[in-house]
């Protein structure tokens, strides 16, 4: 896992850095605002300093993985200033941000995390609770034309762009239209003395819109697994007999097929995290939502070195993390999994 | 001047050396107060309502697209944390917005000497007014006059003595007197090489010493002449000492229990310039940054951003109507007006022109709250020619580009005529524009004439423009998230196909963009210039910073030798009305040469409550003074007195 | 693996299959939309008979740098018949070269015939005859006096503007649907992939020969034949224009941000302006006029689906924005399952040292960010060196590929295992050979599957990184860029039809992946990445 995530950051950096242009002209008000009678040159010169953008490529990517801060704050024994001892990716010290010199990464996108995770929870958690009965009717309809025509809709959803959906949502429910939700941010300011119950339900309008969209995309598609893994089930053996000795048909899906059935999906659970908070960009950005997709985009356009290799280190690091919980819980909920034995993918 | 200067935006330093002066422009052409208000517009008979009474008091939520990390100008010099300053921070002087005259603040008065150093006798240096007296000098100081003979004399520096005499009463937010100490530290910082302030270094870097002759007066001497010397100075960023001086008695970490365990790991210790730096770089009070202004900042999380009245301004012409001042980030402009309508802020002074015609800016609703309206900025956007392109070095060409581009069309029809455009490198209304030079017209039978005889002929019928079998085909950059210049490019590229010329539109990123034009390799490229009141025009457009290794703002090559003699000779002029006439006469040659294609200077658009008044354009960057705006009277939370 | 409908039950199973019909249905009508969009939404003519007074004047402008180049050859030629300096010769050589590219444009304009006798001259002087400055100032006068004023009356032609302003892709494109429709129809004859390849092949060819033998076209600019029409140059006798008579990129500011004309709202008041910029104290640009060719100003048909904020058609716009956006879903899928495909086979088929490498690349690969890669990566080319449409097709092939090599590799990994190719094997074939004719074409139904998902997804991908404004280039649109660009509320017409054709372009894809995943085998596990 830790090899994979070296390689990872290590081509993340390599791509950062081949881009053309000049890496220090990211500063604060780049296009608007620096007042006319700045030394750009020596600003420039002590930035390049501080990030060591003329030091040789691996010195920097050192510097990026850490645990040593190599710039001349570093520790004293590299040739630095001692100011600062650790830095990188291994200390947990990101860094700051280019475009604002002074504000700390870490904390930034913690904040964003905050905004971003129950948001994507919420949807996560909307998506499976239409998805499971849905597909699990479906596959129990299997053939029949209602349940074609919920597997129709299902399709349709996932084809849906989810920028569409959501500029749609807003034109339907917001101001222009329905005006049943609000359609900026996560809050209002003015309920900010208001009691909890009035603040909950304010985040609650603000949040319906972006969790609907961010559920429609992986609604669809989660639902069609569980159709098929009910399917699956369905025609197994167990079933047959249990359907064989005269139970009824909802008593056995319940009983036996749809537990069997969910465990796949369940600990598909972990691989669709970091989807979520990595395909939340453009939710974020239609919805003017201050999530973690929308730092890194932002950080991105600004070609913010460290915003970028924080977020796409993070975003690698909850993929791993997914991966392996998802082995994990596999491990755990099936019985026939032993420990040591690793499933093949 | 510094030998090498910045490169890109470092063109407006004469510019405040003339602002200076006192002959700058009493009338800006300000629209009156209010203008936009929907309760100030003329009646039937011509006259405006009356404003309201001010009032005092309330809590105004101003957007900002951008929040810095830290309010120490010092140590970064931003636009958005100048603009918050303003408002919590004071200076030794500072510009009048409305007349660009200089307005002593803390400084009461400051007195401009020259400095005489002798040969011989003792003291070495007599400062005074240094008057030429046959074979003496007469230096007149207040002390009484004295005559030194010219050859016992070593030099004589004018106007490089500066003494400010600082006002009474002043205290720091958190009630720390304000005295020369504070001034003294503050420029002393810009002597130590570890704090980060770079960005002003240079300027301050001039100043060969600082002392302090009693608590209220301080002195600046210049190591040499320096037109600008005076608003450097006056200027400059004020640190509290007592919070940024660990070597200062009142200091928080000058306790003795510190130093005596600083001591106890080394008996040798004592705070050095490396811990004076590290106290400035790294102060907690960079962020809650403790100033002398009428506010005093009250909290800061995340992206809001909240001041209060500080107790100990004076000033009540000064000291603005509200109570508390509440400045929220969104940097996104669709979403900001989005969050203006549902009450989240008051003023927004970045409305896309699509919002601003849009049904929500329109709807009964809205109106009924807000009221919107535009104002000047002091930016320009342009498409520069590379005049050293075969295609684009002949003056004829780039005149035949200016008269095929049809710019009212677009200013109409994009902009909705929210925006002013260009005839030359001057903003219009600004003193330094000749308001009788017009646009080059929008003629396509001139264009053709011109190329024609500039010998770009169709020759093989395919509709573009060749010689020497070179079709007349130009590649513009334009950055690729500017929506007016991608939809410039697009309706240019037609115009041009007109005259029989090829457009060929390159969209690129920011930092790809700018590596591009540095290294000249471009034909066309679409950029923006933010103007200070009056520019120095040399770097933009001197001969000396055409080359290509010269990073500098003269990046489309020009070289006339007319622009300049014109250049310099009004880097000379000391008049500020004469001055004015030099410009006119560059503005007019510029429009000759048409090394950029002048677009627009676009207003910029503001939506504001409707039951805040007061709005005034002034002509310093925002183009608006927080402290002119208040509630309308009955509005609940004011009152109609200061205190 | 030949793809035989005669005896392929899979096609057959798959055709059976509602979805599938839908879907292919879908995909041929959006392809032939944008394929032909150059034949649907142009601002050229089809035909049109007219006299262009531009090649008269162009060669007007000409007149004078031509007596200029005589009257130098006359002086060069008084030179050489005197003194026969050598200089000399060469001088009128010079000049006579660059007389020929102008007489080739006078005679475009006036016919061989009355530049005969000035071209005998120069052939006179240049052979040092003595007597040529005087030919030469005689012929120049009958130059002079055959463009005098009212002498020259352009002859009026029949062009065809559309048609010439297509460049080999445009043909390329466009016989795509005809190729398509013939390969179906020969299917029963010759196999539907023998079939495809025939037709194809025979689109590249005549795209080929047009885009060699193709001149440029006059007017190739947006717009360009609309003004010259309308400042004269051209005199229109007859013009066929097509269906939607606005080109893509042709701007009309007067017009800008007006809704649906069949719509209340696109109904103009007495300044021009549409009711949703009516109340506002907007200067108009004046009450907008229909430029030659166009329906009238207030015709319901005008602007069907509205215009953008340059006044564009955004009709127009949609129809050539298919191009884009469909391209780059089935290259990005070529690409990817290519890729897959050889990867998973070569992994599953040898195993060993190469499933590992393959294995753990796909792991790396896997916990990419791949959609912020996608952004890097598009946001950071430089167009001269990628253009940016392939530089989204390399990205998305290069970050989606792990999904088709999964497949092909537990296929292969079975079909490895399986008796023929065992018996292949044990008989001592090369175990390329192997792979090649045994393994992929048994492990390309899977593939096959996955390239509909794939291509689906990229289309999605390709949207939503135009929506966030990183797509093509100005002026050409892509569906994304056009929601992208309208955005607001305000503007719903300029993104609700873009973006619906995005909608069915991946629900098309997915459809046809459905149905022929089912066609192949009802319980292959193929699912669409998330």
């Amino acid at each position: 896992m830790v090899p994979t995530l070296l390689w990872i950051t290590l081509v993340v950096f390599l791509a950062v850095h081949a881009a053309p242009g000049d890496p220090a002209s990211v500063a604060e008000d780049a296009l608007a605002g620096v007042p006319s009678d700045v030394d750009v040159e020596a600003r420039s010169a002590r930035f390049r300093a501080e990030h060591l953008l003329d030091a040789p490529l691996w010195r920097q990517y050192l510097h990026f993985v850490g645990p040593f801060d190599l710039s001349p704050d570093g520790p004293t024994w590299l040739g630095g200033s001692g100011a600062r001892r650790w830095h990188g990716l291994l200390a947990f010290e990101f860094g700051d941000e280019w475009g604002r010199p002074g504000v700390a990464i870490a904390p930034e996108i913690a904040r964003r995390l905050r905004v971003t995770v129950p948001l994507s929870a919420a949807a996560l958690f909307l998506a499976y609770l239409v998805a499971i009965p849905l597909g699990a009717w479906s596959a129990l309809r299997d053939g029949r034309k209602r349940a074609g025509v919920v597997a129709g809709a299902l399709l349709f959803v996932h084809a849906l762009p989810s920028f569409w959906l959501a500029l749609l949502a807003i034109l339907v429910f917001g101001p222009t239209g329905l005006d049943l939700f609000p359609v900026f941010g996560l809050a209002s300011s003015a309920t900010e003395g208001a009691g909890a119950w009035t603040r909950a339900l304010d985040v609650l309008s603000h949040a319906v819109l972006p969790v609907v969209v961010l559920a429609a995309g992986s609604l669809a598609w989660l639902a069609r697994h569980v159709r098929g893994s009910v399917l699956q089930e369905l025609r197994s053996d167990y079933v047959r007999t249990a359907l064989s000795t005269g139970a009824s048909e909802l008593e056995v899906v319940r009983r036996h097929a749809l537990p069997n059935a969910l465990l796949p999906v369940i600990t598909f659970l972990g691989t669709v995290l970091p989807a979520l908070v990595g395909g939340s960009v453009v939710v974020e950005s239609v919805f003017g939502i201050e999530g973690i997709g929308k730092y890194a985009y932002e950080g991105l356009l600004r070609r913010d070195l460290n915003v970028i290799l924080a977020t796409t280190t993070l975003s690698a690091v909850l993929t791993l993390v997914g991966l392996f919980a998802s082995d994990l819980a596999y491990a755990l909920l099936d019985p026939r999994i032993r420990w040591g034995s690793r499933r093949d993918r | 001047m510094r030998p090498r200067l910045p490169a890109l935006l470092a063109w407006t330093l004469c510019a405040a050396a003339a602002l200076a002066h006192p002959q700058a422009p009493a009338g800006l052409g300000f629209p009156p107060t209010d203008s936009f208000h929907p309760d100030r517009q003329a009646g039937p008979d011509g006259a405006l309502p009356p404003l309201p009474e001010p009032t005092w008091g309330g809590t105004i939520t101003i957007h900002t697209e951008n929040l810095p990390r830290h309010l120490n100008l010092a140590l970064a010099s931003s636009a958005y944390a100048r603009r918050i300053l303003s408002n919590t921070h004071a200076w030794l002087e500072r510009y009048d917005p409305r007349t660009l005259r200089r307005e002593p603040e803390i400084a009461t008065s400051v007195d401009v000497d020259d400095l005489l150093t002798r040969n011989d006798s003792e003291p070495r240096e007599l400062i005074g007014r240094v008057e030429d007296a046959g074979p003496d000098w007469l230096v007149r100081s207040a002390s009484g006059d004295q005559r030194v003979p010219k050859a016992a004399t070593a030099s004589v520096a004018k106007g490089t003595v500066l003494t400010f005499h600082l006002g009474a009463g002043w205290t720091w937010h958190d009630g720390h007197p304000f005295d020369a100490d504070d001034v003294i530290f503050s420029w002393s910082i810009y002597q130590n090489p570890d704090v980060k302030c770079d960005d002003r270094r240079w300027q301050h870097q001039k100043i060969r010493s600082a002392t302090k002759l009693d608590a209220r007066t301080v002195r600046f001497v210049y190591a040499e002449q320096y037109f600008h010397a005076r608003v450097t100075v006056g200027d400059m960023f004020l640190l509290p000492r007592h919070l940024y001086d660990p070597t200062d008695p009142d200091h928080e970490r000058y306790d003795p229990e510190f130093h005596a365990a600083r001591r106890a790991k080394d008996p040798q210790w004592k705070p050095g310039p490396k811990d004076v730096a590290d106290c400035v770089n790294d102060n907690p009070r960079n962020r809650l940054f403790v100033g002398l202004g009428p506010y005093r900042i009250a909290s800061w999380v995340d992206d809001v951003l909240e001041v209060e009245r500080a107790p100990g301004w004076k000033d009540d012409q000064r000291a603005g109507h509200f109570d508390r001042i509440r400045w929220r980030r969104i940097p996104d402009y669709g979403a900001a007006f989005r969050a203006l309508a549902a009450g989240e802020i008051d003023f927004l002074d970045a409305v896309t022109t699509d919002d601003y015609f849009g049904s929500v800016a329109a709807s009964d609703e809205f109106r009924a709250k807000y009221y919107l309206g535009t104002h000047r900025s002091q930016s320009y956007w342009y498409v520069g020619w590379n005049t050293k392109s075969p295609k684009l070095a002949d003056p004829r060409v780039r005149r035949a580009l200016a008269h095929l581009a049809d710019l009212e069309s677009f200013r109409v029809g994009y902009y909705r005529g929210l925006a002013r455009t260009m005839a030359g490198p001057f903003l219009p209304d600004s003193p330094a524009c000749d308001p009788a030079i017009r646009p080059l017209a929008h003629d396509v039978a001139r264009a053709e004439a011109l190329l024609a005889e500039a010998g770009w002929i169709d020759r093989d019928g395919d509709g573009i423009r060749d010689r020497d079998g070179v079709a007349l085909e130009i590649e513009l950059l334009v950055e690729a998230k500017n929506a007016p210049g991608q939809a410039f490019a697009a309706k240019y590229q037609e115009d041009l196909a007109r005259g029989g010329v090829r457009l060929k539109v390159q969209g690129l990123d920011f930092n790809t963009l700018d590596e591009r034009k540095k290294k000249r390799q471009f034909e066309a490229v679409q950029q923006g210039w933010a103007m200070a009141p009056e520019a120095d025009p040399e770097q933009a457009w001197h001969s000396r910073w055409a080359p290509p290794e010269k990073q500098a703002g003269n990046f489309v090559g020009l070289a006339d030798p007319q622009v300049d003699a014109i250049v310099e000779a009004g880097q000379e002029e000391l008049d500020f009305d004469a001055r004015q006439g030099i410009w006119h006469r560059l503005q007019a040659r510029l429009m000759e040469l048409q090394p950029y294609l002048y677009c627009y200077a676009p207003l910029r658009k503001f939506a504001m409550l409707r039951s805040v008044r007061g709005f005034q354009e002034t002509a310093i960057d925002p183009n608006w003074d927080a402290r002119d705006l208040y509630f309308a009277p009955g509005t609940p939370g004011t009152r109609d007195r200061l205190r | 693996m030949t793809v035989d409908a005669r005896r392929n039950p899979r096609v057959e199973r798959f055709l059976a299959r509602r979805g599938g019909r839908i879907g292919i249905w879908t995909l041929a009508i959006l392809g032939t939309l944008a394929a032909w969009a150059p034949f649907l939404a142009n601002d050229r003519p089809y035909v049109l008979v007219a006299a262009d007074r531009g090649s008269l004047e162009r060669a007007r402008d000409e007149l004078a740098p031509l007596a200029e180049s005589l009257a130098r050859i006359a002086h060069a030629a008084e030179d050489a018949g005197n003194a026969a300096s050598p200089g000399a010769r060469e001088s009128i050589a010079d000049e006579a070269r660059g007389i020929e590219a102008r007489l080739g444009v006078l005679e475009t304009a006036t016919g061989a015939a009355a530049l005969a006798e000035l071209r005998r001259a120069l052939s006179a002087s240049r052979a040092g005859s003595a007597r040529s400055a005087d030919e030469l100032v005689t012929a120049a006068r009958t130059v002079r006096d055959a463009f005098a004023d009212g002498r020259l009356v352009p002859p009026t032609v029949r062009t065809f503007p559309l048609f010439a302003s297509l460049d080999a892709l445009d043909v390329f494109c466009a016989l795509l649907p005809l190729a398509g429709l013939a390969a179906w129809s020969l299917r029963r004859r010759l196999g539907l992939g023998r079939a495809l390849l025939v037709a194809c092949g025979s689109a590249v060819a005549l795209a080929a020969i047009v885009g060699i033998f193709a001149e440029k076209a006059p007017f190739a600019a947006p717009g360009a034949l609309k003004a010259a029409v309308a400042r004269g140059v051209l005199q229109v006798d007859q013009a066929w224009f097509p269906p939607i008579p606005f080109g893509y990129a042709e701007t009309n500011l007067a017009e800008a941000w007006r809704p649906p004309t069949w719509l209340p709202a696109g109904r103009l008041d007495a300044e021009g302006r549409s009711p949703s910029t009516r109340d506002v104290s907007a200067p108009s640009a004046g009450r907008p006029a229909a430029r030659y060719g166009e329906p009238a100003i207030e015709s319901s048909w005008r602007h069907v689906l509205g215009t953008d904020a340059l006044g564009r058609d955004v009709a127009a716009r949609t129809l050539w924005g298919g191009r884009i956006s469909l391209t780059i879903g089935v290259l990005a899928a070529l690409l990817l399952s290519a890729i897959g495909a050889l990867l998973g086979a070569a992994a599953g088929f040898l195993g060993g040292v190469a499933d590992t490498l393959v294995s753990r690349t796909i792991e790396v690969v896997l916990c990419f960010p791949a959609f912020f890669l996608v952004l890097c990566a598009i946001a950071w080319t430089d167009p001269d060196v990628v253009p940016v449409p392939f530089a989204i097709v390399l990205v998305i092939a290069a970050v989606g590929w792990t999904s088709t090599a999964r497949l092909v590799r537990a296929e292969s990994l079975r079909v490895a295992a399986s008796d023929h190719v065992l018996a292949a094997r044990a008989l001592g074939l090369h175990p390329a050979r192997v792979l090649v004719r045994h393994v992929l074409p048994n492990a390309i139904g899977p593939a096959l599957v996955a390239f509909g998902f794939a291509a689906g997804g990229a289309i999605g991908v390709e949207s939503s990184l135009a929506f966030l404004g990183l797509g093509a280039q100005v002026p050409l649109p892509s569906w994304g860029g056009l929601v992208g660009e309208a955005r607001g509320a305000d503007q719903a017409w300029a993104w609700i039809a873009p973006g619906m054709l995005v909608f069915l372009a991946v629900l098309a894809w997915v459809l046809v992946a459905e149905a022929a995943r089912e066609a192949l085998d009802p319980r292959a596990a193929v699912e669409p990445s998330p």
